[in-house]
């Protein structure tokens, strides 16, 4: 299936197109829009066809599959695509009000289309330093993205950001290093096969490697020792590109460790990374809830909330290596749910967050008050979006948290659980002061500070996504299981990948070899 | 090969490290460098690189892979080059204008938070070198090592003093 490229090459032309549009702002806008939401469409049926016909798979090239680097169109893969060209979509129609035309001149739109080509990138891929290609691809962009407009406070948290992702970058190509040397591939599905033959000494290699992609991973999804730069990075980003950023560069994180974790590191010594992902997830959960609740900065207090929800993604992605293949199938299914509901919440509350700020010119909870009065539109739609994070039904949040917790239980981790529930009710308590002081109070000004009606449409668009995912909760969770089943028993994955015989024609391969190897003796 | 490589490796990293937590922007960028320099021997190494090893698929008999370095290695190593260049030319970038912005290079008298007037709003958002562009056609940051006597930058300062 060739057409699988075309989330890479859409964004890729676009960004190109857009670059030599730089000025026209009007169409730049337009065109930005219109390729998102054509790709969002076409990977929408997509992620019907591979639900129905099952996984896809394409070797760039045409080598044969562990030379070559295969792009794979699984159930996750096309779920994450959908949710990422979605949220692209929407979130830049919200920025046709919020990005200056100031920024928008220093290139806002390709860097955005990159950033997408490199997210887009990292969820099809089928080999693991392809997977660092993408992340650099996305990261190159995510560093363009949160500069735009290059104020004193963006540039100077920046560095930081680009600091410690330098520093993940070398640990994932070391990482990758460490694989190779073990097991002999990168190719994701020849490594699922590999790994999960190993015992003793080299189990234990790749066991060591699977911890530095932690490491790696973590930092992106910001889990629990290494969270510490996401709460100063996100709050100077404008709004609009924060609902982009916060939304989306975490989850691919948490789908990597999905991906690897679940998948590909199965050897005989996995066990200890389940229970080390499940120690991180709990720390993780109570860290950023608890560093939430003493915040007064709107944006601020919400980064900290994305830590707290990675931890109960995390805390899924531990019980997946469960004995029991019924809970693990339960745990990632519910980590599917939570990483597309927080997708969509999280980048909500940020965009609500923003219009918010527009109307009481400023983002400190104690300035601001009385949005109920100035926009009951706005402070509506919060309220759903932040009843859903805390996990109240019917919205999208208590769908994935209720089967996180069935999983968990059925598991028989209890102590987790109890994070997970407390820090539910902690979240609850963050989201009713953030009600408490911006919307019910006394109203700060007379009249909105600037016009926000135009905003209200991308976050309805979110809410709506929210409210239909909690309600239509049976189709969801059948999907999500569907995906979790074909990650936790990759056995089809394997097969549309490497071929029917799950065995590569090594003889050919090596006739060929040699066959070059004599060419060039010839021409020497 | 594997001795001498490990030691390679083991103090490109080091020195690299020292250079990250010194509190100076250029070194940090260095320590990149001598990051990615360490990864690549790494990657070299588990090639099964040695001295008398050829490069792949260029043996003296055509028939055998004996002898060879792994391919693969050397292809990571290629994409893990381009990548670490294009990311540290932009950390340059960053440590640069980071030190337009407030005249130092030592990360450690960066300010935390930004000066906020009484209506809570960033003021370095509004002044300062806020709207000048990191890069445009026709509108280069000054050359000159110095920070910048641009009208902008000195009006912060001025401000910041009085602040």
């Amino acid at each position: 299936m060739n057409s699988l490229i075309l989330p890479l090459l859409v964004p890729f032309l676009t960004a190109l197109v857009l670059a030599l549009l730089n000025g026209r702002f009007l169409l730049e806008r337009v065109v930005a829009a219109a390729s998102s939401l054509a790709l969002t469409i076409w990977l929408v049926w997509l992620l019907l066809y591979v639900d129905t016909h099952g996984i896809q798979a394409v070797v760039i090239g045409g080598w044969m599959a562990p030379w070559g680097i295969a792009f794979v169109a699984d159930r996750l893969a096309c779920i994450m695509l959908v949710s990422s060209a979605a949220l692209g979509t929407i979130v830049q129609v919200y920025t046709w009000w919020t990005v200056t035309e100031t920024q928008q001149k220093y290139f806002f739109y390709p860097l955005m289309q990159i950033t997408l080509l490199g997210v887009n990138w990292a969820f099809i891929t089928g080999d693991l330093f392809n997977l660092f290609v993408a992340y650099e691809v996305m990261l190159l962009g995510s560093y363009g993205m949160m500069m735009v407009g290059a104020s004193r406070p963006q540039v100077r948290q920046t560095l930081k950001y680009v600091a410690i992702n330098s520093i993940g970058s070398t640990l994932f190509v070391v990482g990758c290093g460490v694989v190779y040397a073990t097991v002999g591939t990168l190719n994701m599905a020849d490594l699922a096969v590999r790994t999960a033959a190993l015992t003793g000494e080299r189990s234990g290699m790749v066991t060591a490697a699977s911890m530095l992609l932690l490491v790696v991973f973590g930092l992106k999804a910001a889990t629990f020792p290494l969270t510490y730069w996401l709460p100063d990075c996100y709050p100077v980003v404008p709004a609009g590109v924060i609902g982009y950023i916060a939304g989306l560069l975490t989850k691919v994180g948490v789908y990597s460790l999905l991906r690897t974790f679940v998948m590909l590191f199965r050897q005989e010594s996995s066990a200890f990374a389940s229970d080390a992902l499940l120690f991180l997830s709990g720390f993780t959960m109570l860290l950023g809830v608890l560093g939430a609740m003493c915040q007064w900065e709107t944006r601020r207090l919400l980064s900290w909330h994305i830590i707290s929800q990675v931890g109960y993604m995390v805390m899924g992605i531990g019980l997946a290596g469960s004995p029991d293949p019924r809970v693990a199938q339960l745990a990632v299914a519910g980590t599917i749910l939570h990483v597309v509901h927080n997708i969509i919440v999280k980048s909500c509350l940020f965009l609500v967050g923003g219009a918010g700020e527009r109307i009481t010119g400023n983002q400190q909870l104690k300035r601001m008050g009385g949005v109920l009065e100035l926009s009951p539109g706005l402070a509506g739609l919060f309220l759903v979006a932040a009843l859903s994070l805390a996990g109240m039904p019917p919205f999208s949040g208590f769908l994935s948290k209720f089967v996180l917790t069935l999983a968990a239980l059925a598991g028989g981790n209890y102590v987790v659980v109890t994070a997970a529930i407390l820090t539910g009710f902690l979240t609850l308590y963050s989201m009713t002061k953030i009600w408490l002081y911006t919307y019910w109070r006394a109203r700060c000004r007379e009249h909105p500070l600037a016009s926000f009606r135009p905003l209200l449409a991308p976050v309805a668009a979110l809410v709506v996504l929210s409210v239909l995912m909690g309600v239509c909760a049976q189709p969801v969770l059948g999907l999500a299981t569907r995906a979790a089943d074909s990650l936790t028993n990759p056995t089809e994955y394997i097969r549309v990948v490497l071929g029917p015989a799950g065995a590569v024609p090594t003889q050919a391969i090596r006739e060929t070899g040699i066959a070059v190897a004599q060419a060039w003796e010839a021409a020497r | 090969m594997e001795l001498p490589m490990a030691a390679a490796i083991a103090v490109l990293y080091a020195t690299g490290t020292y250079m990250i937590l010194r509190p100076n922007l250029i070194r940090l960028a260095m320590g990149f460098g001598l990051y990615s320099n360490a990864t690549n021997l790494l990657l070299i190494t588990i090639g099964g690189y040695t001295r008398t090893s050829g490069a792949p698929f260029v043996s003296k008999d055509p028939q055998s892979a004996v002898g060879l370095m792994d391919p693969l290695p050397p292809d990571i190593i290629l994409t893990a080059i381009v990548i670490s260049f294009a990311v540290g030319a932009l950390t340059l970038i960053i440590c640069y204008r980071v030190y337009l912005d407030h005249g130092t290079d030592n990360p450690e008298q960066l300010p935390t938070e930004d000066e906020h007037d009484d209506a809570g709003k960033l003021l370095s958002l509004k002044t300062g070198p806020a709207l000048a562009p990191v890069v445009g056609p026709g509108n280069h940051p000054p050359t000159h090592a110095v920070p910048s006597p641009a009208p902008t930058h000195r009006h912060s300062s001025e401000r910041r003093r009085q602040g």
